[in-house]
């Protein structure tokens, strides 16, 4: 009943028209490189002040899930993600844009997210306050364990060699050595440069490595198009819909329930996906040539993931994510408190909010059907026009996230690492991987070791079961790779 | 042993040992008034080192034996300068904003770029990075209120 009541109120014109601008601007601002959720989340900040409460935690929500829509956009198109979510989306997405068949990429991104948006909103709504308080049985080592588990995706994604995706993953975890220690507080391998001394920005390094190392790449081979022939058409058709919806289904029930837990992002869930969808999948070899599963399943994943981080942030007051964070900001500087009592107290604003929700995604599928062939046609243009624009977007993107031009040098200094790891067959996917999840395993890993020792591990069965399954994912994976002929193993590896 | 796989297996070992390095000194260094943690803020720097150190050496031995196959199509002389210039341009773009600020600095990239990448008309050329750069000012600074260097002449 309270639900029917906040989608009712939520139909009002001010609120249609606050999720609507929330939404367009998150899926414009999924759709810029770099220009991520949370920089704009934090500039729209003071100005929603200005705004009715309800109104505007409406326009901050779509906002935050608008942009897992539109990150899929760039990452699939030109290989750029427009979110670090959306890094696993491009494996595939790019794939099948240059294979001519982009149209559908952006076809089953836009229905997965929407699947995905839906069925986590109804998580929310039903059993989000039910079984929220699992997710305080989450302590350090059980997040120690499935990041590790995590980590094993490096191993399916090292391509002809596992020594090089090896080596990359290990370089990317040490990278985010450099910076403040997340502990004591001491600076670590900054070498006296004030730069360095906050650490290596996400943001730019995705853009480097994988943006202008692609525009690089393809300044050298002379390409005039990203795309040269037909888009093809934009619905898939018969098993191959089947295949996006079904891995989208999946993606989901494993997205929802790892965006209760906090620390854990659409970043990680994305990669766990495309990881599960290679594993169940018939054809894992396939998976990196530009397969239907490889981009619906990262996408419903982000998408599930991001939706459901409402449900800590609702009924326990725990932002999950960055994004999270500056909306639980919104909500305080607005004299709410979010816990276990909000939806008692505040039970119009919370259903009005989470009716937007039902929506929200209604917009965004609106929103990005018809006009996937709009972002389709955006691959037919000439790259001598293209070229040059996305790298100024490139540079507002590295610059935006911390606003100083040494994250523009650093976006410039990974995509030329970038250019050599794609000449010298140096996968960069593991690479990415070992940057992103390397923060949170060090920190897991010391605050478990705080705990109790190395012991710990051996004292938490949700623990014991995730490294277990690690080292049994990377048997399987070592042993099903030799069986790959080298060209497969060549196109996983171009990420 | 090929030479591309003694440059990657030294570099993976030189930048272990740059890890290794900085780990030990703040292993050593340890201020005594920091809190107590087991991996420290050295060990666990010295733990991943140690495991890229082993990568490197497992990379030489490995490759340095087996026929890994890499072959790459030869590049244009043109198209590499090209690319040559891409970086080029970029670079002199960064430090085109200290001197001129966003919008100016930003409508010379795109004047440079769209030479770069082959657009041939001047005219043109002129045009497109004039609505460019105020297709980007517009958005990025007047809509999102972000903050770029003004320059140093403004």
């Amino acid at each position: 009943m309270d639900l029917i009541h906040g989608i009712i109120h939520s139909l009002t014109p001010y609120n249609l028209l606050y999720c609507f601008l929330g939404c367009s601007l998150g899926t414009l601002v999924g759709v810029l490189p770099g220009l991520g959720p949370a920089a704009t989340l934090s500039i729209l900040l003071p100005m929603t002040m200005y705004l009715d409460p309800i109104g505007s935690i409406i326009m901050l929500a779509g906002l935050a899930y608008g942009a897992m829509y539109g990150g899929s956009t760039t990452s699939i198109l030109v290989n750029i993600p427009g979110e670090a979510a959306s890094v696993a989306t491009s494996w595939d997405g790019f794939a099948m844009t240059r294979r001519g068949r982009g149209g559908k990429a952006l076809w089953i991104a836009a229905v997965g997210s929407f699947v995905a948006g839906t069925i986590s909103t109804l998580g929310l709504s039903f059993i989000g306050p039910g079984i929220a308080k699992y997710a305080l049985k989450f302590g350090p080592p059980e997040y120690f364990g499935l990041l590790v588990l995590s980590l094993t995706l490096i191993v399916s994604l090292s391509g002809t060699s596992l020594m090089k995706g090896l080596g990359a993953g290990l370089i990317g975890i040490l990278l985010t050595g450099i910076g403040l220690d997340p502990v004591t507080g001491i600076t670590r391998l900054g070498f006296g440069v004030i730069g360095l001394m906050r650490g290596l920005d996400l943001v730019s390094l995705t853009i480097g490595i994988y943006g202008i190392a692609e525009i690089l790449v393809s300044a050298e081979a002379g390409l005039a198009k990203i795309y040269e022939g037909k888009l093809g058409k934009m619905m898939p058709q018969g098993k191959e819909l089947k295949k996006g919806l079904l891995a989208s289904l999946r993606a989901t029930g494993l997205g929802f329930p790892l965006g209760l837990l906090p620390g854990l992002s659409p970043i990680v869930s994305s990669f766990l996906a495309y990881d599960m969808e290679k594993r169940v999948s018939k054809h894992p070899e396939k998976f990196g040539t530009g397969v239907i599963e490889g981009v619906a399943a990262p996408e419903a994943a982000n998408n599930a993931t991001a939706q459901a981080g409402f449900v800590p942030l609702m009924c326990l007051g725990i932002p999950t994510n960055p994004v999270n964070a500056i909306i639980l900001a919104a909500l305080m500087l607005y004299g709410l408190k979010p816990g276990p009592v909000f939806f008692i107290q505040n039970k119009e604003f919370v259903w009005t909010v989470i009716g937007s929700m039902y929506i929200g995604n209604v917009m965004l599928l609106i929103l990005n059907l018809p006009l996937v062939g709009f972002w389709a046609r955006v691959s037919t243009i000439p790259y001598k026009y293209l070229a040059p624009t996305i790298l100024a977007i490139c540079m507002v993107g590295a610059y935006s996230s911390r606003n100083t031009l040494f994250d523009v040098w650093i976006a410039l200094g990974a995509g030329f690492l970038g250019y050599i790891m794609r000449k010298y067959e140096w996968p960069q996917a593991p690479f990415l991987v070992g940057f992103i999840l390397g923060d949170m395993v060090e920190i897991s890993l010391r605050q478990s070791l705080s705990m109790g020792g190395p012991l710990i591990f051996f004292n938490r069965p949700m623990t014991i079961v995730f490294l277990l399954s690690a080292v049994i994912l990377v048997f399987l994976s070592l042993k099903f790779f030799r069986r790959l002929p080298q060209e497969v193993l060549k196109g996983k590896s171009d990420g | 042993m090929k030479k591309v796989v003694l440059i990657e297996g030294l570099l993976l070992v030189g930048v272990s040992l740059v890890g290794m390095g900085e780990g030990l000194r703040l292993v050593i260094l340890k201020d005594p008034y920091t809190l107590y943690d087991p991996l420290g803020p050295g060990f666990y720097l010295i733990a991943i080192s140690l495991g890229l150190m082993t990568i490197g050496g497992a990379h030489l031995f490995w490759h340095s034996t087996s026929s890994l196959s890499m072959e790459w199509s030869p590049v244009d002389r043109k198209m590499k300068i090209k690319m040559a210039f891409t970086v080029l341009s970029y670079i002199l773009y960064l430090f085109l904003i200290r001197i001129l600020g966003y919008p100016l600095a930003t409508l010379f990239f795109f004047i440079l770029g769209f030479k770069i990448h082959g657009v041939k008309s001047w005219s043109f050329i002129v045009l497109l990075s004039l609505i460019f750069s105020a297709f980007y000012y517009l958005i990025f600074v007047h809509y999102c209120h972000m903050v770029f260097p003004r320059g140093i002449l403004f």
